[in-house]
């Protein structure tokens, strides 16, 4: 009984913690999504499920849907597999040494914050005119892409960003994933013959059900909140709001249109796709083995 | 023993917090020592002038402090809104764009200047300074500028280079299109030099609108919402769709993002002949580039758009004060002794800000100090206010359905046009 109570007290303050910096506002989100909120006013009104009809016919809501659901299932397919197979790669490594210096080197990018290396990327990197990388497709002889003003590549050069920025946790997570994984069953493998792509296939990859499931779980919910990079790289949504996803979209209806019913209300339903994706996920990635 | 030394904890710590508060409150009340907050956007030569101002205040006024915080412009509407919202924090005074006053004015967020120091800047300065800081017949801002991008930057060096001379520069609409032809260089394909870039966040909306009072025409209707849906809208539209594309004088990068440099960084590097702009960016081009004015570039006023000869001009930067603070008298006070003449006169040299008053902006020192855009002062008389919405909305609108009508996203411009008053009305209160 008395472990009860001081575990109670231990637990107290994150108890605190939680109902107030993530219930409470989740829950106010959601009051506030059937409202005409603005907080600068003495007098809001309940408008029922007005905001969220608005968004069914709301383009620019459909535009930044679409844009989000791209942009997470690309940066995720895409993250996974060069983080999987650059884990390999590196778990493969015979020298510690080596192996310790390609993953800090790998895991660089994440050390800098997003919205730092967002404006290196914007300023420098994919400028039209002088950025680095039109200047390296010049000196091959191509011409040059307008990587964040042209509608048609400002998402794909937001995921190439991502993908450089994220890449390195993955592989950090899958290496320690695949140094979990018994020699033995490699040793047996060989004996019986087992190329490196069998191994790969036929004991890396199942062993690593747990970890791949929890790193698709964290990035799938990550990619869906990112917001820096779309803030930094597109331009006001981008060229007919190629580069806008849900959250730029809810920033802008709160702050630029002053609009927080409107905001909550699409935040809620960016909260509702996270859910059901990330429950999907965990029940389909549920296993009842252990090594 | 464990009892004692919970009740001895639990008094130790209410103990300190009922202290802490109470000593904060006895400093405040006791020394006599009022400090104002007070925020504005990261702008580093109008950042100087304020601390240059708040110094000589502090001097006269040894009992306030002045507290300046200076923020990225990005973030700095949704940190204004933030704060405003939380009623406990913030700054006492706000550096405040006019587009956003209207929001903030219109919720009690801001206080009312009291009515002596409004009806005086009613009296002195032009309407449109004040146009959007006005709400139920009260002001809530003083404004620091005429927001005008009615002027036009040449690179002398570039526009000698294309053989021209002070004798070519452009006196109307048309010679200023010729000129961005005859001035642009293009390589493989790609513009090596623009002459006219006028495709930055501001221009677009001032020329479309301009132009559309400039040749007789309308867009806003009596409601206060706008309308792009008539024939005059349409042809100033279609030449400014024109000028983005098939006159070939700029490309469509200022205006989708894919440049990291903007249009007067461009010309300030020699990359863009000529661009429109507000007299705010000479000092940008001679402090911060460290370019000589009439030398290495100049500043002239734009061509009239059509034969009314009108302009629209929108309330740019004013100084407004939280409805909260706990320091509304000495915030006003501030206030006040910055809409002297002669400091408002020194801030608007130092910023290169067009007087909001018409007395400074006429004044024989300010024309001596900055005679370069006297000319521009000149024509400020024929301004007229934009209208009561926020221009940050309309220039973007402007903007996106520009940049989407000329890479095809639309069937026809009417379908452009419908769907620019639309964007724009879904906004207006």
């Amino acid at each position: 009984m008395k472990s009860k109570k001081f575990i109670l007290i231990v637990l107290i303050p994150m108890i605190i913690y939680m109902c107030v910096f993530m219930l409470f506002p989740i829950i106010m989100s959601g009051v506030l999504s059937f409202m005409d909120y603005n907080p600068l006013r003495e007098n809001n009104f309940f408008v029922g499920f007005k905001n969220y009809v608005s968004l069914l016919v709301d383009a620019e809501y459909t535009k930044s849907l679409s844009n989000t659901l791209i942009f997470v299932f690309f940066t995720l397919v895409i993250n996974i597999i060069i983080s999987l197979g650059l884990s390999y790669l590196i778990t493969d490594l015979a020298s510690n040494k080596t192996r310790s210096f390609f993953r800090a080197l790998v895991f660089l990018p994440c050390v800098v914050p997003l919205v730092a290396s967002s404006v290196v990327f914007g300023r420098s990197i994919f400028p039209t005119k002088n950025g680095l990388l039109n200047m390296i497709i010049s000196s091959l002889g191509g011409s040059k892409i307008n990587w964040l003003g042209d509608g048609h590549v400002l998402l794909f050069s937001i995921i190439l960003f991502t993908l450089w920025a994220d890449v390195g946790y993955n592989t950090i997570l899958f290496s320690a994933g695949m140094d979990g994984i018994p020699q033995e069953l490699y040793d047996a493998s060989s004996i019986d013959g087992a190329g490196k792509w069998k191994k790969f296939t036929a004991i890396t990859l199942p062993l690593l059900t747990h970890t791949t499931s929890f790193v698709v779980l964290m990035t799938l919910i990550s990619y869906f909140k990112m917001f820096a990079q779309f803030n930094v790289l597109a331009f006001k949504g981008g060229p007919q709001n190629s580069g806008m996803v849900l959250t730029s979209l809810i920033y802008k209806s709160a702050f630029e249109y002053k609009k927080m019913g409107l905001a909550s209300a699409e935040a809620v339903t960016l909260f509702i796709f996270i859910f059901v994706i990330a429950m999907i996920q965990q029940k389909s990635n549920k296993t009842n083995w252990e090594y | 023993m464990k009892k004692v030394l919970t009740i001895l904890v639990t008094m130790m710590l209410a103990c300190s917090v009922i202290f802490a508060n109470g000593a904060k409150e006895e400093a405040t009340i006791n020394s006599d020592q009022i400090e104002l907050t007070f925020w504005s956007h990261t702008e580093p030569i109008w950042n100087d002038s304020y601390k240059a101002i708040a110094t000589d205040y502090m001097a006269e006024n040894p009992n306030v402090k002045i507290n300046l915080q200076f923020f990225p412009y990005v973030d700095f509407e949704s940190k204004i809104q933030t704060s405003l919202i939380s009623k406990n924090g913030g700054a006492d005074i706000y550096e405040m764009w006019g587009g956003w006053g209207q929001d903030f004015s219109s919720n009690d967020a801001l206080a009312a200047l009291p009515d002596s120091m409004a009806t005086e800047i009613m009296a002195n300065d032009y309407p449109a300074t004040y146009g959007s800081l006005v709400y139920g017949g009260k002001l809530y801002g003083m404004p620091l500028e005429f927001n005008s991008e009615t002027g036009l930057f040449i690179n002398l060096n570039l526009f000698h280079k294309a053989g021209f001379t002070e004798s070519d520069y452009p006196t109307t609409w048309n010679e200023l299109i010729s000129l961005g032809q005859k001035g642009t260089v293009m390589k493989d394909g790609q513009y090596k030099i623009e002459g006219f870039d006028f495709l930055n966040g501001d221009a677009p909306m001032f020329i479309l609108l301009s132009m559309i009072l400039s040749n007789g025409g309308t867009y806003i209707n009596a409601d206060g919402t706008v309308d792009f849906t008539n024939d005059v809208a349409k042809a100033s539209f279609e030449k400014l769709a024109y000028m983005a594309t098939d006159a070939h004088i700029c490309n469509l990068l200022g205006a989708t993002g894919g440049d990291a440099l903007l249009d007067y960084e461009n010309l300030f590097i020699g990359n863009t002949m000529m661009c429109p702009r507000g007299a705010w960016v000479i000092p940008i081009g001679t402090e911060t580039y460290g370019l000589e004015y009439d030398k290495d570039f100049t500043y002239i006023s734009l061509p009239w758009t059509g034969p009314d000869k009108r302009v629209v001009a929108e309330s740019g930067w004013a100084l407004s004060v939280d409805a909260q603070s706990k320091h509304k008298q000495a915030a006003f006070d501030f206030i006040k002794y910055f809409y002297r003449d002669d400091i408002l006169l020194k801030h608007d040299i130092k910023s290169g800000l067009l007087p909001p008053s018409k007395a400074v902006g006429q004044s024989a020192e300010y024309k001596k100090a900055v005679p370069e855009v006297t000319k521009l002062v000149a024509s400020l008389v024929n301004s007229e206010y934009i209208g009561y919405f926020n221009t940050d909305i309309v220039k973007n609108a402007v903007i996106d359905v520009l940049v989407d009508y000329v890479s095809g996203e639309f069937s026809n411009v009417d379908e452009a046009l419908q769907s620019l008053t639309d964007r724009i009305n879904v906004t207006i209160k």
